[in-house]
C-alpha cells in the first residue's frame, strides 16, 4: 500500500508544476556560484566559495522539501482528496509514509544536483563527499519535519515549514550556543564537516547525524499521531 | 445482521452540530438519505465511511468501527460529495489506484470493469481534468465500486448531472442494488431519491425526522413549487419548450441559465430531458435549489412541536 501511495504521489508530481519550480529554486546556488566566479579570478580564492555556497544551499534545503512534502500532504487534506485515501482499507500512516517515500528522494536528488552544479561552476572542483551526505540527510530530515508540520496545519503547511526553517532553524543554527543543537540545518552542516569558520579539521559526524535523526523523527511522529485523529 | 447501527450517535464540529442523537439501523437494500443542504447527510455518510468519529454515542458498520477498523472499510465503497479529485490522472489510473489501495489483486482489470459498469469505457484514458460533471460523477462511482464492496455510500451522486446522464446513472445504481449491494444514496432532491428507491430516511438539522416510505413525504412536498435550475448554452430553447406547460408556475432567466418553478417535477424533468435532446442543448449543470424541501421540513418539525 505504501508503494502504491508513493507511485500515485510521484505520478502527480511529474504531471504538476511544483517539480519545475523546485528545480528552479535548486539552481539558485548555481547562479550565485556563477556570479561569484565572475567577480574573482584567483583559483585559490575561488576554493573558499564552498562556504558561501553552502549558506545558499541551506536556503534551498529550507524551501525545496517543504514544496514537495508539505504541499502534497497539506493540499490533500485541504482539497479533501484525502477522503479517497482514508476511506480505503489502509492505515492512515501509510499515506504519510508513502508520500515521504516518494518525495523525500526527489527533494534529496534535486538539492544534490543543485549543489554539485554550484560547486562545479563556482570552484571548478567536485563537491566534497561529506557535503553530499550532509545535504542528502538534511533534505530527508526536513522532509520529515515538513510532513509533521503539514499534518498539524494543512492549510498553510508549506508556508509554515518554510517560515520555520528560514526564521527559526537557520537563525538558531548560527547562534554559537547550545540552542543551535535544535537546528537541522546546523546539524546538516556539521555532518558535511562545514563549520561557521571553515572546514573542521576533525569533524564529529555521528553526533549531528543522530541529533538530526531524533529531531526529524520527533516531528514525523507528531505528524503520525495527528493524522490518526484527523477527520475529513 | 444489520449493516449499520447508530446508537445515540452525535457529531459536533466545534460548536456546530453535525448529527444529534441519531439512533438508526440499516438492514440492507437501497436507502435514500434525504434532507436539505446542511441537514447532516454528509456527516452521517462520512461517519459510515470511517472519515469521521462520533463525538458521542456509537456507529458501527458490519459490527465494527469504520474509523478504526481497516477490515470494515474493505467492505465499504464511498463516493464523496465533493468534486475534487486528482485531475491530472486519467479515469483509468484513478480507479485503478483506488482498487489497488483496496487490495484488489488485478486492479487494472477491476478498474476497467468498474468504468465499464459506469459507461466510461470510451473516456477511461482521458484525464479527469477535462471531464463534465456527469463524467466526474461516473468516475467517482467507479472508484467506489472497483473493489466490489458490499456496502456503497454515495453522497449526492446526481448533483449537477444533466437529465440524460441522470437517468443513466440512476439505472446503474439500481443494477448495483439488484446485485445485492446495500446502498445509501444522499440527496436534497426527493425526485432523485424517488427514482432509486421508495425507502428513505429523512434527516434535518442533524436529526432523523422520519424513515420508511417515500409517498407520504412526497405528498407534502408536492404542495410546494419545485425549482429546477438548468445551466446551458440555450436557456431560451429550454424556456420555450416548457413555457406552455400547465405545471410550470414561473420561468426566470439567469446568466447562462434558466430557473424553472414547477408544480409537477416528474413531468417537468421528462419534458426537460426531451427539450435537451430535441434542441441539441448542451447542459453544463442541473440543480434543484432546496428551499422548498427546507420549507417542508420546517413545516414538519414545527408540526411536531
Amino acid at each position: 500500500m505504501i508503494g502504491t501511495i508513493a507511485r500515485l504521489t510521484l505520478k502527480r508530481l511529474l504531471r504538476g508544476q511544483v517539480l519545475w519550480v523546485a528545480l528552479g529554486i535548486a539552481l539558485l546556488p548555481v547562479v550565485v556560484a556563477a556570479v561569484l566566479r565572475q567577480s574573482v579570478h584567483d583559483p585559490m580564492e575561488r576554493a573558499t566559495f564552498a562556504l558561501d555556497l553552502y549558506v545558499v544551499e541551506m536556503f534551498v534545503l529550507s524551501v525545496v522539501p517543504a514544496m514537495f512534502v508539505a504541499s502534497s500532504i497539506g493540499e490533500e487534506i485541504e482539497d479533501r482528496t484525502i477522503t479517497y485515501l482514508w476511506s480505503r482499507p489502509l492505515p492512515r500512516w501509510h499515506v504519510t509514509a508513502g508520500k515521504l517515500l516518494a518525495l523525500a528522494p526527489v527533494a534529496m536528488v534535486i538539492t544534490l544536483l543543485g549543489w554539485l552544479a554550484a560547486m562545479k561552476v563556482g570552484t571548478e572542483a567536485v563537491a566534497p563527499r561529506w557535503t553530499l551526505v550532509g545535504i542528502a540527510a538534511g533534505a530527508l530530515a526536513i522532509s520529515m519535519v515538513a510532513a509533521g508540520i503539514a499534518t498539524l496545519a494543512p492549510k498553510h503547511g508549506m508556508a509554515l515549514t518554510i517560515i520555520y526553517f528560514l526564521l527559526f532553524d537557520v537563525p538558531i543554527g548560527e547562534i554559537p550556543a547550545s540552542l543551535q543543537t535544535l537546528s537541522i540545518t546546523h546539524q546538516a552542516r556539521g555532518l558535511a564537516g562545514i563549520a561557521m569558520h571553515g572546514v573542521r579539521s576533525v569533524p564529529d559526524r555521528l553526533t549531528p547525524a543522530i541529533t538530526m535523526a531524533v529531531i526529524a523523527l520527533v516531528w514525523f511522529a507528531i505528524g503520525l499521531w495527528k493524522i490518526r485523529r484527523t477527520e475529513a | 445482521m444489520s449493516v449499520v447501527v447508530a446508537d445515540r450517535c452525535s457529531k459536533w464540529y466545534g460548536h456546530v452540530l453535525g448529527i444529534s442523537d441519531v439512533s438508526w439501523t440499516l438492514k440492507g437494500g437501497i436507502v435514500g438519505l434525504l434532507g436539505p443542504n446542511g441537514a447532516g447527510k454528509s456527516t452521517l455518510i462520512k461517519m459510515m465511511a470511517g472519515l469521521l468519529r462520533p463525538s458521542r454515542g456509537s456507529l458501527t458498520v458490519f459490527g465494527g468501527s469504520p474509523f478504526d477498523d481497516v477490515d470494515v472499510r474493505r467492505r465499504i465503497g464511498y463516493a464523496p460529495e465533493h468534486e475534487k479529485t486528482w485531475d491530472m490522472l486519467t479515469a483509468l489510473e484513478l480507479v485503478e489506484v483506488m482498487a489497488e489501495l483496496a487490495g484488489v489483486a488485478n486492479a487494472r482489470k477491476a478498474a476497467k470493469d468498474a468504468l465499464a459498469q459506469m459507461g466510461m469505457t470510451d473516456a477511461m484514458n482521458r484525464r479527469v481534468k477535462g471531464f463534465s460533471k456527469g463524467m466526474r460523477q461516473r468516475t467517482k462511482l467507479a472508484t467506489a465500486i472497483a473493489h466490489d464492496p458490499e456496502f456503497l455510500l454515495l453522497d449526492e451522486p446526481l448533483t449537477g448531472v444533466d437529465p440524460v446522464a441522470r437517468i443513466d446513472i440512476v439505472e446503474r445504481i439500481k443494477k448495483l442494488g439488484e446485485a445485492g449491494k446495500t446502498i445509501i444514496v444522499s440527496s436534497h432532491v426527493l425526485y432523485e431519491i424517488e427514482a432509486l428507491t421508495s425507502d428513505i430516511v429523512v434527516i434535518y438539522r442533524g436529526q432523523v425526522l422520519a424513515e420508511g416510505n417515500v409517498y407520504e413525504i412526497r405528498k407534502l412536498i408536492d404542495q410546494h413549487p419545485h425549482r429546477i435550475r438548468v445551466e446551458c448554452d440555450q436557456p431560451r430553447t429550454i424556456a420555450a419548450a416548457l413555457a406552455t406547460a400547465d405545471h410550470v408556475a414561473r420561468i426566470v432567466f439567469e446568466r447562462g441559465a434558466v430557473l424553472i418553478e414547477t408544480r409537477d417535477p416528474d413531468r417537468c424533468y421528462d419534458q426537460l430531458a426531451q427539450a435537451v435532446l430535441e434542441g441539441g442543448v448542451a447542459v453544463s449543470a442541473l440543480s434543484s435549489p432546496d428551499n422548498n424541501l427546507g420549507a417542508v421540513f420546517d413545516y414538519l418539525t414545527g408540526d411536531r412541536r
